[in-house]
């Protein structure tokens, strides 16, 4: 696989085009990594607007009806509803992980389970959330288990 | 409280068919018996318990083996229900409930040893998973 860069001041937005034989196994990976980077959504703090992008997004978590989207060290209201974003992310390492929260596949540092059957995952910037054990097979399919 | 009455209605299901057979029991072999209104009040109390104990140790809340402990704190109760219900038909020697105490806190402690280690299983295969996932991406990187 050739992978060709080329700049130019002249260019207003990166566009990334696939050039292939077959759209097989490996084209359909690329796209969806690209997807990733592709998907923006906004987020608002003290009445500003902000663009967030996928990979700066640790987790999303739904309280009192409301979406808050928590970046390494900023949460931001997203006005959207879970299952939008659920949508939205849909081939991106984003995941349901509980009835509350979407999840970063990419910022997880280790899991680790307590005596009642617990599921935790901690982040990368030290942050703990609770996986559900209903999502645990798309989670593992996900880092690429045989599951489900 | 939705999960909890689900959680009630299945407890309840589980908890009457061992009521019944202690009742039929005591009935042939004592020829004694049993109130039905008694009986079933009895395993309508017992569900309670244990549902809500259910719901405690799944809790999301606290530190799960403070949650794996007040589990098994709430269950407690159920056995003076059940001395209540079968008196000394079943329960013959005073101290045989906190032999019964005793024998259940085992029973749990090995359910919860064996959970623990099918989890931690689980729990290693991600992260063995996700090692792997962050080797290949750091490959890919290069």
């Amino acid at each position: 696989m050739k992978i060709r860069v080329y700049e130019s001041p002249e260019i207003e937005e990166t566009e990334v085009q696939i050039h292939c034989k077959k759209k097989d196994e490996l084209v359909f990976e690329i796209e969806k990594t690209l997807t990733y980077f592709n998907k923006v959504i906004s987020g608002k703090i003290e009445g500003r607007n902000y663009t967030l992008i996928p990979s700066q997004i640790y987790y999303f978590d739904s309280i009192d009806n409301k979406v808050f989207a928590y970046t390494k060290d900023k949460v931001f209201e997203v006005n959207m509803k879970l299952y939008q974003l659920e949508d939205i992310f849909i081939d991106t390492p984003l995941i349901r992980i509980n009835k509350s929260m979407i999840l970063n596949v990419k910022k997880i540092k280790s899991f680790r389970t307590s005596i009642n059957g617990r599921m935790e995952a901690l982040l990368r910037n030290n942050e703990k959330v609770i996986i559900s054990r209903k999502y645990v097979p798309i989670l593992k399919s996900k880092l690429g288990g045989k599951n489900v | 409280m939705k999960k909890y009455f689900n959680t009630f209605v299945k407890t309840f299901f589980f908890t009457s068919i061992p009521m019944l057979l202690l009742s039929m029991y005591i009935i042939r072999v004592l020829e004694i018996n049993m109130g039905y209104i008694r009986v079933t009040i009895g395993a309508l109390i017992i569900s309670i318990f244990i549902s809500f104990a259910i719901r405690v140790f799944k809790s999301e809340k606290r530190k799960g083996y403070v949650n794996a402990i007040l589990g098994y704190i709430i269950i407690i109760p159920t056995l003076f229900v059940l001395r209540n219900i079968f008196g000394n038909y079943l329960f013959t020697r005073v101290w045989a409930i906190y032999i019964i105490i005793l024998i259940i806190g085992i029973i749990y402690g090995i359910a919860l040893f064996i959970a623990s280690k099918k989890y931690k299983t689980e729990v290693d295969e991600l992260n063995r998973l996700l090692l792997d996932k962050e080797n290949s991406d750091d490959l890919e990187e290069e």
